[in-house]
């Protein structure tokens, strides 16, 4: 295949997430109401972000691949444009490719124990359905397949040449490990200035986090909004959204402010009213699903759950604890905030890096905020760094006397569990308990 | 379990001391405490605040608007931390002191805080840690108060209602002494310390605050222990139970290098691709 | 009063008929294809037993079981979860675990002090350790369940069976069979093998005693044995057929709706 055969492929599945999404977008734009308004405000800024990346393939400007938790914050304030590596499987959102990509997955011999949130990056990049990148920032926690997809590259003919920086997450969580990690992202930045001619401008870098700040604020305000009964939101408008408007696509930036603004004024407006997340549906079951969503058949499950049961997703994993604030009063400072933001706050990292206390406290402080009825561990078949906690959990809920249940599915798959079969779990669940 | 060690009394005896030299240091620097008193019995002590405590006793929320006074606001300052100890004379029992202003002249404005709650119990141990730690955070339980579920901070608010009865530190420390009680029968006693003096003062008790977690941390791996649950690795291979497995990966890992090697020099040789290689570049 | 509970599962249905303080009457029969009709059997015989004419006579009936939503007659269904919990608790009040193992599924139950379900973890995906299970190898060895069921069939020697699928370890027993295993270690490794499985279902919710078997495999003594010596608890004997135990909870919460 010749260069632009290849660029061109290399596009050819983003590009299609483009569409998807740009069809999405479409489709919101003629609904109304202000949450709706909020979808389509992130739709189109996901469109985009994707937009640029096409871009910078397309005419070989420098971009970069990397993690929510690499402090996209500095990204920004170097003006590089970047994506995740498993964006298509967070993205998912019931995707039409997205079973055929899974089971292209399988077809070239990638091992099905392996998370799919792994395998689909995996199975782009073998296939050449990536762009390639100038550089990579990779990611060494929380889980063990994360730096598997990392040894990938090295063995790709097309990435093994790209150049590569992962900063190196401490096991601890203290001051000196928060020192260490700011060191690491220093040297993440000379790193990119080295290997994309995009300099850090410190005034920038202040002025981003200050925005970073103002954003997380309204987050954080936002987030109190959830514990009124009714819940204004459940699983359409807020975590997940909240998580990649922030932390994946326009970290700091204005843009990223003002939705979260729209947000908390929506959300204010229907707490004053006394509204709930379901108009159609009185809230019965207040839940926390301590994970992702499964985003592979989202609109398959979520909607049942309000719908057959009235059980609202009040908070999930990655809706909690919006992060630290940046102490911008001086550079090292900065640092410093950014590494503990990422390396403490990061939802899952949190959890699964170092040490499991987290599973155990977060849970412990979410039930008791958001007067949750019952927790639910999905059981997703990648993390395989949370299922050695779920007894941790289970024995953290029965303290607490709220009801626990651990499914065992798929994220992203609908096959490895079906959706049926997830739906009949969760009811025999629901009845057993008494809930609802 | 009572106490982590035969004559101890607990990891957190060295941090009470820091405090009371804190709090020393500071009225050495002009910045002096007021002190409210909390009679011992439960019921006396609530007819002594004027916000009711228990769940649900702040069913609402408390919007932005509804805000009479902000504490902790992490641009403020703002730190808090549990310590318990099975020495009973190091706690004093009731006692509320503030260091700054309080709540009702502070109206409309946000202000630095650190909340320090120390417990005393002859019969504490790791085992009712992880209730008391979480019985600082107040949730839904002091009528007109709500602490914002923000990570490593203690970040609050009075709502107005609250602030026209006269909502003040001694309600706030009251309440959470009636909480920490509640959480835990071993409780006997219960001190709590405020500071809203400065940004300054809040960041140098986040600094005792900061080894209180620490120590806390040791604690919750204790109590987990007990439980049959090691949440931690001691970074030694000598203990590991996986070793074994860690030996197998290093076999997998020198195989795949030399596959690749190999692999690498048959393709620099023009020795063709591998039939099942679907790397496209 | 009088109140009814019919649990219906893939190879047995179960009624339950209770008054204010005791089992008036109970039966079990073979499940049909039609849920409705094991439903009626099991309650008609269970009606005359007690010398009740109509399920008319009954003040609440709740439905339970695998067939559950198609009791006819029943006013409510309720998780079989809930029931097979209730229903063991009120046998012997001290039980905590309970472990279900029916013709098609198998359940563990973590009950509270009043029978109230706390966490549950159950197998429906495969035949593994359910009754399914027990019909094949039954089969295979050619001795029935009672032979499969009865201590005194046990070997000294369990065997091992690796398989945890049915298809697979049928496999693998005939070939053990071929290997001129001794049929009383075959049993006694088959019942080892489900005790395996359940060992770990247990382990997943948490074992707290007393322990006890409900459904119909809880009368395969060699079961119980092995799961005891497996967990180093011991499995209580209920009172009642333990098979009925989901009727039985279905009545008791017959008997509080009717209260109600």
């Amino acid at each position: 295949m010749d260069k632009n055969a290849i660029k061109e492929r290399s596009l050819e599945r983003y590009k299609a997430e483009r569409d998807w999404f740009a069809f999405l977008l479409e489709a919101s734009d003629l609904m109304v109401g202000p949450e709706m308004q909020l979808q389509s405000k992130l739709l189109k800024i996901l469109v985009e972000s994707k937009q640029k990346v096409v871009d910078c393939v397309e005419n070989d400007d420098p971009f970069i691949a990397a993690y929510f938790c690499n402090a996209p914050e500095l990204f920004n304030a170097m003006d590089l444009p970047w994506f995740m590596l498993m964006e298509t499987p967070f993205l998912g959102a019931s995707a039409p490719y997205l079973i055929d990509d899974i089971q292209g997955a399988e077809e070239i011999g990638i091992g099905t124990d392996l998370c799919t949130a792994i395998r689909l990056p995996i199975y782009y990049i073998e296939s050449g359905l990536m762009p390639v990148p100038t550089a990579v920032i990779g990611l060494l926690s929380p889980c063990d397949g994360a730096p598997m997809l990392h040894q990938v590259l090295r063995h790709n003919k097309a990435w093994r040449n790209i150049p590569i920086y992962a900063a190196d997450p401490p096991y601890s969580s203290d001051d000196r490990a928060i020192k260490y990690y700011a060191r690491e992202l220093r040297s993440m930045v000379d790193f990119l200035e080295e290997h994309t001619e995009r300099k850090l401008d410190m005034d920038r870098l202040k002025s981003v986090c200050e925005e970073s700040n103002r954003t997380y604020s309204l987050w954080q305000e936002y987030n109190e909004l959830r514990r009124a009964k009714p819940s204004p939101h459940g699983w359409e408008i807020g975590g997940p959204q909240a998580f990649a408007i922030s932390q994946c696509f326009i970290a700091g930036s204005p843009k990223c402010t003002q939705w979260f603004e729209q947000l908390l004024e929506c959300g204010e407006i229907r707490v004053r009213e006394g509204r709930g997340a379901n108009d159609n549906h009185e809230e019965k079951i207040r839940l926390l699903w301590f994970d992702i969503m499964p985003y592979g058949w989202i609109f398959e499950f979520m909607p049942w759950l309000e719908e057959e049961w009235g059980a609202v997703i009040v908070m999930d994993m990655f809706a909690n604890f919006p992060y630290t604030l940046v102490d911008t009063s001086t550079e090292e400072s900065m640092f410093y905030s950014l590494a503990k933001r990422n390396l403490i706050d990061s939802p899952m990292i949190r959890q699964a890096r170092g040490t499991a206390e987290n599973f155990s406290a977060d849970i412990s402080r979410m039930v008791k905020d958001y007067h949750i009825d019952c927790v639910i561990w999905p059981g997703h078949m990648g993390h395989k760094d949370g299922a050695a906690t779920a007894g941790i959990m289970r024995d953290t809920c029965r303290d607490l006397g709220v009801p626990f249940l651990h499914i065992g599915l798929d994220l992203f798959d609908k096959r490895y569990t079906t959706v049926d079969e997830v739906k009949s779990k969760v009811s025999q669940f629901f009845t057993a308990m008494d809930l609802g | 379990m009572s106490g982590l060690g035969e004559g101890s009394t607990s990891v957190f005896d060295d941090s009470l001391e820091k405090i009371a030299g804190y709090i020393a240091g500071l009225c050495e620097r002009g910045r002096p405490y007021r002190e409210y008193r909390l009679p011992p019995g439960r019921e006396d002590a609530l007819h002594e605040i004027v916000a009711k405590v228990g769940p649900g006793a702040n069913p609402g929320i408390i919007l932005r608007s509804d805000t009479f006074v902000e504490l902790g606001n992490p641009s403020a300052g703002s730190c808090a931390c549990l310590l318990w100890t099975n020495d009973c004379s190091r706690v004093d029992d009731g006692r509320i002191r503030v260091i700054g202003s309080d709540v009702p002249e502070s109206a409309g404005k946000s202000l630095a805080f650190g909340q320090v709650v120390m417990v005393a119990g002859s019969s504490l141990g790791p085992e009712q840690h992880p209730s008391l730690e979480q019985a600082q955070y107040v949730a839904d339980q002091v009528e007109g108060y709500m602490v914002k579920t923000a990570s490593r901070n203690m970040w609050g608010r009075v709502s107005k209602e609250a602030g026209a009865k006269g909502f003040d530190f001694k309600t706030l420390g009251g309440a959470l002494r009636v909480l920490v009680k509640d959480a835990a029968a071993e409780v006997e006693a219960v001190e709590v310390l405020f500071v809203t003096s400065s940004k300054e003062d809040v960041a140098a008790l986040a600094s005792i605050a900061g080894k209180v977690r620490q120590a806390a941390e040791t604690v919750v791996k204790e109590h987990w222990k007990a439980r049959g649950y090691d949440l931690d690795c001691d970074l030694s291979c000598a203990s590991c139970d996986d070793k074994g497995v860690c030996d197998d990966i290093r076999d997998v890992v020198a195989t795949i290098k030399k596959n690749l090697r190999r692999r690498e020099s048959g393709e620099r040789a023009g020795n063709g691709e591998r039939s099942d290689d679907k790397s496209v570049a | 009063m009088l109140v009814g509970g019919c649990d219906i599962g893939s190879t047995t249905g179960k009624a339950v008929v209770l008054n204010e303080k005791s089992i008036v009457s109970q039966y079990i029969v073979s499940s049909t294809t039609r849920p409705e009709e094991t439903a009626r059997q099991a309650m008609d015989a269970a009606l005359e037993l007690a010398g009740i004419a109509s399920i008319d006579d009954l003040a609440y009936v709740v439905g339970t079981g695998y067939g559950r939503t198609k009791v006819p007659f029943a006013n409510e269904n309720i998780s079989e979860i809930t029931c097979h919990g209730r229903g063991a608790h009120w046998l012997d009040p001290e039980v905590r675990t309970v472990v279900d193992i029916g013709g098609q599924d198998c359940k563990v139950v973590s009950i509270d002090s009043r029978g109230k379900t706390v966490e549950f973890v159950m197998n429906d995906r495969c035949a593994a350790g359910t009754g399914r299970f027990f019909e094949a190898m039954a089969r295979v060895l050619d001795c029935g369940l009672e032979g499969i069921s009865s201590l005194e069939n046990q070997g000294p020697n369990p065997c091992t069976i690796t398989n945890q699928c049915s298809v697979f370890a049928e496999s693998e027993v005939v070939t053990l069979i071929n290997e001129g295993t001794e049929l009383p270690d075959l049993i006694a490794g088959i019942n080892l093998s489900v005790a395996n499985r359940l060992f770990s279902m247990v382990k997943r919710v948490g074992l707290v005693e007393k322990l006890a078997l409900t459904g119909g495999c809880s009368k395969n003594q060699g079961l119980a044995k092995a799961l005891e010596k497996k967990l180093g608890v011991e499995v209580t004997t209920l009172p009642e057929d333990p098979q009925v135990a989901g009727a039985l909870g279905a009545a008791l919460i017959a008997k509080e709706r009717a209260a109600a």
